[in-house]
């Protein structure tokens, strides 16, 4: 690129990174770029600032009706192949023996604790056997959820391909927790439950969370109700559980 | 992402989740106006799924993604004049904001993060903040804003491209501090 070719176009990073380039000026800088690696260096360092802007805009809380009209078009659109057929492919949890469970609240860490610790051999064992067994893209598996706690909840979690992106766990008919609780995630590595995140429940009881954490050696997903901000521990028997392997 | 490439409906609406209120404030900021606001996002958001096989990850976040073609949608439609009335209002401030309700952890970051951004902004010198909002949030073009500030179409260039510069180093140096 020549030195005036480059002094012709230089002063158009800027106005072209903010969308103030006509649609001709546009073009003609695009075509700049290919063959200037001096404008295209400082575009991509001046793109930090420019994707900095949106964050400046205070939050203005979208219209209600948006999403719904949103959501009724993308499904009405969504493909139904075999791989992206999540509802259908869930396979109803089978009511656990862990649910059985009823201990007084003194007895419950512990328990927890010896639950966790012992890889569920009490009804986990048994919900494993409801895995969705497709071995190929996403899979979709129904999470066990205690029926004595939480009656009239179904949860599933939605795993994409390892390494792709994070899992998402989905609930619905989850009353919202009381105000100084939260719902909180767990991966069960070993004897060993990680915090995963926390779960936010709409109004309407239902909630979509990604799980935070590598699935890779985890045998379960397991959610539980903690203090606020969440624990470092699970402190009580998990409302739910999903099995993974 | 990847489960919004493969046409997975929820989490296209998980990522609505996440990314829908900032699109809608940029859009709002922009044009001044709720239901035109709401219509450009709804387009936005369809052409994101139609087009959802495009998005490449090496290019930058989902967030930077999703919102620069809200952007751009945004700015289509200042320049189609279907918010023509809007514009200068909207390039001037915004006279009515409906705040988000319920301040959560991660709307209580994004205030931070808004709060480092504009500061990064308002800290430039006015001639390049004014030339930059007008461009950005204002929708308008290099020669537009020549012609409202009665300056050189050179010189309007100019101070875009300085004050994206001020900015970013400011932005770097402040990530810089708190990594």
């Amino acid at each position: 690129m020549s030195e005036r070719g480059h002094e012709q176009h230089h002063q158009d990073v800027g106005a072209y990174l903010l969308g103030s380039l006509s649609e001709i000026e546009a073009t003609a800088f695009k075509q700049h770029l290919m063959r200037c690696e001096r404008c295209a260096n400082e575009l991509e360092r001046l793109t930090v600032a420019v994707d900095a802007l949106p964050r400046a805009v205070e939050p203005v809380e979208p219209p209600p009706s948006l999403k719904p009209a949103l959501m009724q078009i993308v499904r009405r659109e969504a493909p139904a192949p075999a791989a992206a057929a999540p509802a259908e492919r869930v396979r109803p949890a089978r009511r656990s023996a862990w649910s059985l469970l009823r201990l007084r609240p003194a007895a419950a860490v512990m328990a927890a604790a010896l639950l966790l610790a012992a890889g569920g051999a009490l009804g986990f064992g048994l919900a494993a056997l409801d895995r969705d067994p497709d071995q190929g893209g996403t899979r979709t598996l129904a999470a066990d959820v205690d029926r004595g706690r939480l009656p009239g909840v179904s949860a599933r979690l939605v795993v994409p391909p390892a390494g792709r992106s994070d899992p998402i766990l989905r609930v619905e008919g989850l009353a919202q927790p009381p105000k100084d609780r939260v719902y909180q995630l767990w991966l069960l590595r070993g004897e060993q439950p990680v915090p995963a995140g926390l779960l936010a429940v709409q109004a309407d009881g239902t909630g979509r969370t990604a799980l935070t954490g590598d699935l890779t050696r985890a045998q379960a997903v397991l959610v539980t109700r903690e203090r606020e901000g969440g624990a470092p521990a699970p402190t009580e028997i998990p409302l739910m559980r999903v099995p993974l392997g | 992402m990847y489960l919004v490439q493969d046409g997975n409906p929820d989490a296209f609406e998980l990522m609505y989740d996440r990314h829908g209120g900032p699109a809608f404030s940029l859009a709002y900021r922009m044009v001044g106006d709720h239901t035109v606001a709401e219509d450009i996002v709804q387009e936005a958001f369809l052409s994101i799924w139609r087009s959802r096989a495009r998005y490449q990850r090496d290019r930058g976040s989902v967030r930077s993604w999703v919102l620069g073609i809200v952007h751009h949608r945004t700015i289509d439609a200042l320049r189609r004049n279907l918010v023509h009335d809007r514009r200068r209002a909207s390039a001037e401030g915004i006279e009515e904001r409906h705040e988000a309700r319920e301040l959560t952890d991660v709307e209580a970051a994004r205030r931070d993060e808004a709060r480092t951004v504009r500061a990064a902004l308002e800290g430039l010198p006015d001639e390049q903040c004014r030339v930059i909002e007008l461009a950005y949030f204002g929708g308008f073009t290099h020669t537009q804003i020549a012609d409202m500030l009665a300056m050189p179409v050179g010189t309007v260039k100019g101070r875009m491209r300085l004050g994206l510069e001020k900015m970013r180093r400011q932005l770097t140096d402040v990530e810089g501090e708190t990594a």
